[in-house]
């Protein structure tokens, strides 16, 4: 809270002339700011802004208090106020979807930060730390898995073992689209469990978070999801076993989404796609902001002859995970086989630039 | 109706007299069915007979010899040896093994290279290190990979996804390339024309490379696995696919284009100008066909240039890059 502060003093230079009245007011607004008397210059913010509704450092310090007093709807309606006078200001459009995220109003903050994140709000020392935890938890509420995990990766890189932040890494590992506010305490152990094993895989300690998997299997290897997240674990080095998992978990959890796009995936990579096709469909049923679901699907159909219902499929997941060059390898094979020759060679160069990229290459 | 039946009658002239046992392949097609068994591709699983050939490496000492009409491949640590007959070699002229060894199969860690007229580490598994005979024997093979073997260089190799080891006829024959050949064989016999295989020479350039590239590697299959550097160089759908001036749709661009699939390609670059200027040329534009620059520097022997040899790493041979640029003096293999 005092970062935000700070923070907001920070943002904002100069404003404009103002004129006599509102000038006065805009003075006794800062001096109450300045020496902390923030009730006060609430109410002075709010009557200088009745003069001028469009000055832009009286509606950000208004929003700054509010949400410092914790009147986030409040707080909410000020930074909606400045982002319609400042578009571009990055830091705003986060700090409004701060204030709907402790106001509930979650879709609209998850594409608020969104809007933020674009706007490289995210590369901001202090501030761009708590827009991106947030991102990647409204990530795993809205089922977007892959991409939440994807964000989390910067905050476990440091080897944290914050219980909060071990949970919110296990409920997008296990794909349950929740927030850790939201879970009951009874789940908190198994979250935090399957957390800490993910973590440790995603920061490369591969030994140890091999050894947390033994563990959590032990204490909870009759519970939905886990045997898909061991087979997660697993596929990069032992795909037969991991697919064994995978069938566990089927077991267990039958139509399970996650599961059924890896045995799709196995199946592909084994050409064998007409037997891919049925497991991908309850995947890419399951779970439309998964990249991986969408994928298996879209293959699945345009290695069984049927293209034009496949590239959809191909085009999503390629839009779910931009960065993935297996996505758009796919779409290359989709868009030549439909005859789309230019958007095939589009993405022939963007397959080849970002497995370069992946495998540390430097392309020419 | 009326076209199938015309159909008929000239299939009856042109194969007229022939009997139901002596209608073949060739009875028809004799110009594709007297080349294509003398390619290379046909010989891509063919035993031959060897003479005592001999390999150490590491602590690991190999044999190929053939005595008696019969092939064996041995290694040995010193103290335990493996040996086993040959059944299955394959390549027409690098030749690498596939061997029987209880009841699995694997890929010999050494192959016979023509150039060096002897054994060397078979291609690609140069990153391998020994520590046991086992694997200094060979790599078992998945099945998927058991299957891709056989697939590319046998004909009628997999069935429903099993490899028939007893009815496989070796190397690429008319079939493994017009699938139904042997429907449109009996039909022929009986005087019809259906069902007729699929006419490979309508397909797209796209398709075809794909076609090829089911032993030839497609863009996509080497992508997806991951394949960089000089390795590639083999792969010539893949490397045609990275060309500037590959399309997909453009037929002047593609395997066949400029090579016939029932003869070995042509050597030499002079015999390839012409499919390079039906591009690159500075004449009018031929039949609305876009047309590119011409080449500043020469108007023969294009590919000597612009497709340049490449040494495949272990492979013990040059491959032409099938990659089509402008090279530039020093510039890395492009991937």
């Amino acid at each position: 809270m005092k970062f935000l502060v700070v923070f907001c003093m920070l943002f904002f230079v100069a404003a404009a002339s103002p004129a006599a009245t509102f000038d006065e007011l805009s003075t006794r607004a800062a001096a109450a700011r300045d020496a902390n008397r923030i009730s006060e210059a609430i109410e002075l913010y709010r009557q200088a802004l009745e003069l001028n509704p469009k000055w832009q450092e009286g509606v950000w310090f208004l929003g700054t208090f509010l949400y410092q007093k914790g009147d986030y709807a409040g707080a909410q309606k000020a930074f909606g106020r400045f982002v319609t006078l400042a578009p571009q200001a990055g830091p705003a459009w986060g700090l409004l979807a701060l204030a709907e995220f402790r106001t509930g109003a979650y879709d609209s903050a998850l594409e608020h930060l969104e809007r933020s994140l674009d706007l490289k709000a995210g590369e901001q020392e202090g501030i761009g730390f708590i827009l991106r935890y947030h991102h990647a938890q409204l990530l795993t509420r809205a089922g977007a898995f892959e991409q939440a995990l994807r964000a989390f990766r910067p905050f476990l890189q440091s080897g944290s073992a914050d219980p909060s932040l071990l949970a919110a890494v296990g409920l997008a590992a296990l794909h349950r689209p929740r927030l850790v506010g939201d879970v009951p305490a009874a789940e908190l152990e198994l979250l935090q469990a399957a957390g800490k094993a993910t973590a440790l895989t995603m920061s490369g300690r591969t030994d140890e978070a091999r050894a947390s998997f033994a563990d959590l299997l032990k204490r909870f290897g009759g519970s939905p999801d886990i045997h898909y997240l061991y087979g997660c674990f697993l596929f990069p080095t032992s795909p037969d076993e991991a697919i064994a998992e995978m069938k566990r978990e089927l077991a267990i959890s039958p139509n399970h989404p996650g599961a059924s796009a890896m045995i799709a995936w196995s199946l592909l990579v084994d050409a064998d796609p007409g037997a891919a096709l049925p497991h991908a469909q309850i995947a890419a049923a399951g779970e439309q902001k998964s990249a991986t679901a969408q994928y298996v699907m879209g293959r699945s159909l345009h290695e069984t002859g049927r293209s034009k219902e496949g590239l959809p499929y191909l085009e999503a997941a390629a839009s779910l995970d931009a960065s993935n060059w297996e996505n758009r390898v796919a779409l290359v094979t989709a868009y030549a086989k439909l005859g789309r020759y230019a958007d095939a060679k589009r993405e022939r160069a963007n397959a080849l630039r970002l497995s370069a990229e992946a495998a540390g290459i430097a392309q020419r | 109706m009326r076209s199938v039946s015309l159909c008929a009658v000239l299939l009856s002239l042109v194969c007229g007299g022939a009997s139901a046992a002596d209608v073949t392949c060739a009875t028809c097609h004799k110009k594709q069915a007297t080349s294509q068994p003398g390619t290379f591709m046909a010989h891509a699983l063919m035993l031959r007979t060897y003479p005592k050939l001999t390999k150490t490496l590491g602590g690991y000492t190999y044999t190929v010899e053939t005595r008696g009409g019969k092939s064996t491949y041995s290694v040995t640590d010193g103290v335990d040896t493996i040996a086993v007959p040959i059944r299955w070699a394959f390549g027409a002229k690098t030749q690498t093994w596939v061997l029987e060894r209880n009841g699995k199969l694997y890929e010999s860690l050494v192959s016979f290279y023509p150039k060096v007229n002897g054994l060397d580490v078979t291609m690609g598994d140069q990153h391998i290190t020994p520590t046991t005979l086992l694997e200094a024997f060979g790599r078992e093979l998945p099945d998927r990979d058991v299957r891709a073997c056989f697939d590319c260089h046998a004909t009628g190799a997999v069935v429903n996804r099993q490899v028939q080891f007893e009815t496989l006829k070796p190397g690429v024959q008319c079939g493994r390339c017009h699938t139904g050949a042997n429907e449109h064989l009996k039909a022929i016999s009986k005087g019809k024309s259906t069902p007729m295989p699929a006419r490979l020479g309508k397909m797209t350039p796209e398709d075809t490379s794909n076609f090829c590239g089911q032993c030839h590697r497609t863009w996509d299959w080497v992508v997806r696995n991951r394949l960089r550097g000089e390795a590639t160089v083999r792969f010539q759908p893949y490397r045609l696919a990275n060309s500037a001036c590959y399309d997909g749709g453009d037929s002047r661009i593609s395997c066949t284009a400029c090579h016939d699939p029932h003869q070995d390609p042509v050597v030499g670059s002079a015999a390839y100008d012409e499919k390079c200027l039906a591009c690159h040329s500075t004449a009018a534009v031929v039949a609305k066909q876009k047309m590119y620059k011409a080449c500043p520097v020469g108007k023969a022997e294009c590919s000597s240039c612009h497709m340049p040899k490449v040494p495949l790493p272990g492979g013990h041979q040059t491959f032409t890059d099938h990659h089509i640029r402008v090279v530039k003096a020093g510039e890395p293999y492009p991937n």
